[in-house]
């Protein structure tokens, strides 16, 4: 975490009473999605909800092994990093880091990943393409 | 947003519909994707038959300056000689079967085998045997000179074939130079050389740029670039292409109010102000295409042989069998598929970009050939989207529930490649 980050405060998105385990839920907070995941075997995690595919809502989704899978078309995410693990989706989501204070769950609103603005560009090769 | 009305330039690349052949819809069977057999009867009957890209012409200007290029089990040496002429040989020193030269790149005056020290000049004549006498069954240069092979060049590229019978390249090529000569290819320069070893079987790769079903799954970013569905597909003798309007979004996104960023972001480029731009956004592209028209002079390129369709869109070109070619106004973004030396599950795939030049400016140095593993590097957004499934391709393909491909209308050019493909392995 850089210390840009370190600066943005935690805040408040929900209680840790709003959602069983397995489940997710969409909040938004400050002009953001956050989607709140209850992971099935404990503890919080908080992306934007936003699959990096389609940019659709993963509310809702099936949750395993650590990875959100994105109901609309099978994309699979790690919880911890973001990193798309498989298929339609090449680009990673943004993971919001989570603290929970009591009952509360807390977010850091970090900035969130952006699509490359040129799809083609390839690292290493200046301008188009 | 109806059918393109396609503008075609004289004199420059035609962009009329050639007739459709009808070639059925039989299951292309998958073992010519999976069999060791097939893989066998493809390097005895194709590619030992058809003219190949060896490198950029570039990439060896001046005499005495090489590179290595591998084509299955075979490594070949490409000279350019004092006479200018590019020249290819077998890559192996009649001696005791060294391969000359172990480098990709480099310069030398004569080809000298590291080992023994024999010596050819730049045409392959074996020149100097250290210690000749000791030979006393003789060394006859006639038999013991370097392998040549058949060596032409079109387009700014060095093409060989292993086929000492075949017909001339340009007879080859077929309706290729006189639909991809306005793009002046040889006056373009590389400004990426990369290969990337893929799991899967070259097809399963040269398939997956010759047919655009699965961009709205895999790119769907890509609709508000380009028209994937008013997509013109022409198949030839033994070439294909399509050609997509670019700067223009697909019918699916509906009615925009603005034009979306990824537009925006070409149109910018040609200094034109997507926020003040009147119109609907499907009258983008040929307001781009004018402007580009109109900057040409003053950015120091003459597209005096393109059509206008030329300025925007992607004129998408198979070459049998092994090229596929992005080709724009300023660039060419070009794949080479080559096979594995052994397993048909594994393959090169060899990844250029050549760059057309402003009037004043200077051809570059050629970049740095680059060789890494399947997602040791992004290859940027739409090739990463591309190349994800294919080794899980390669893998469903062994499935012994997996007969085949399936082909429907907008993959045909697979079909096609293929017909072309059973040609020469039935002969």
């Amino acid at each position: 975490m850089t210390d840009q980050t370190a600066d943005i405060p935690f805040r408040f998105v929900s209680k840790t009473t709003d959602l069983e385990p397995g489940k997710s839920r969409c909040y938004p907070l400050e002009g953001r999605n956050v989607l709140v995941i209850h992971m099935p075997h404990g503890g919080f995690k908080a992306i934007e909800n936003l699959c990096s595919h389609e940019k659709k809502s993963m509310e809702g989704a099936r949750i395993r092994a650590g990875k959100i899978v994105c109901p609309h078309h099978g994309a699979n995410f790690d919880l911890e990093t973001g990193k798309a693990m498989s298929a339609p989706a090449v680009l990673p989501i943004t993971v919001y880091p989570v603290k929970v204070e009591g009952e509360d769950v807390l977010v850091q609103l970090i900035e969130p990943k952006k699509k490359p603005g040129n799809p083609f560009a390839i690292p290493g090769v200046g301008g188009y393409f | 947003m109806g059918v393109t009305t396609r503008i075609e330039k004289p004199g420059g690349t035609p962009a009329a519909k050639a007739p459709e052949p009808d070639m059925g819809h039989a299951v292309i069977p998958k073992e010519r994707y999976i069999s060791p057999e097939f893989m066998r009867l493809e390097w005895a009957r194709m590619w030992t038959r058809v003219w190949l890209v060896g490198c950029r012409e570039e990439e060896i200007p001046d005499a005495g300056d090489y590179i290595t290029t591998e084509i299955g089990t075979e490594s070949l040496l490409i000279v350019r000689g004092e006479d200018g002429k590019a020249r290819t040989f077998y890559n192996v020193c009649n001696h005791r079967g060294n391969q000359v030269k172990f480098d990709q790149c480099g310069n030398s005056r004569t080809l000298q085998c590291a080992y023994h020290f024999w010596e050819y000049d730049l045409t392959g004549r074996l020149i100097n045997v250290p210690d000749e006498q000791d030979f006393t069954q003789g060394c006859p240069k006639d038999q013991l000179s370097l392998k040549a092979i058949r060596t032409e060049t079109w387009g700014g590229f060095v093409w060989y074939t292993l086929n000492p019978d075949a017909e001339a390249l340009r007879d080859y090529l077929g309706i290729i130079p006189e639909h991809l000569d306005p793009y002046e290819f040889e006056k373009m320069a590389m400004v990426m050389n990369l290969t990337i070893d893929w799991d899967c079987n070259w097809k399963a790769s040269v398939d997956a740029f010759n047919e655009y079903y699965h961009t709205p799954c895999i790119h769907p970013e890509l609709s508000y670039l380009h028209d994937d569905v008013d997509v013109q597909i022409d198949l030839y003798d033994r070439h294909s292409r399509y050609l997509i309007p670019f700067q223009r979004p697909a019918p699916r996104v509906g009615e925009l109010q603005d034009v979306p960023a990824i537009m925006a972001a070409d149109m910018v480029a040609l200094g034109m102000e997507p926020a003040e731009f009147r119109g609907r956004v499907d009258e983008v592209r040929r307001a781009f295409q004018r402007r580009k028209r109109e900057t040409a002079a003053g950015l120091g390129y003459d597209y005096s042989r393109l059509g206008d369709d030329q300025l925007s869109d992607d004129y998408h070109y198979f070459i049998f069998p092994n090229i596929t070619m992005n080709i724009f106004a300023d660039r060419l973004m070009m794949f080479r598929q080559r096979p594995h030396e052994t397993d048909p599950d594994r393959m090169y795939f060899d990844l250029s970009i050549m760059r057309r030049l402003p009037k004043d400016e200077a051809r570059p140095p050629v970049p740095d050939h680059e060789h890494v593993r399947h997602g040791e590097r992004s290859l940027g957004l739409v090739l990463d989207q591309d190349s994800v499934n294919l080794p899980h391709i390669q893998k469903g393909m062994h499935s012994m529930a997996y007969k085949g491909l399936w082909i429907s209308h907008i993959e045909r050019r697979i079909r096609h490649m293929h017909e072309t493909l059973m040609n020469y392995i039935a002969i």
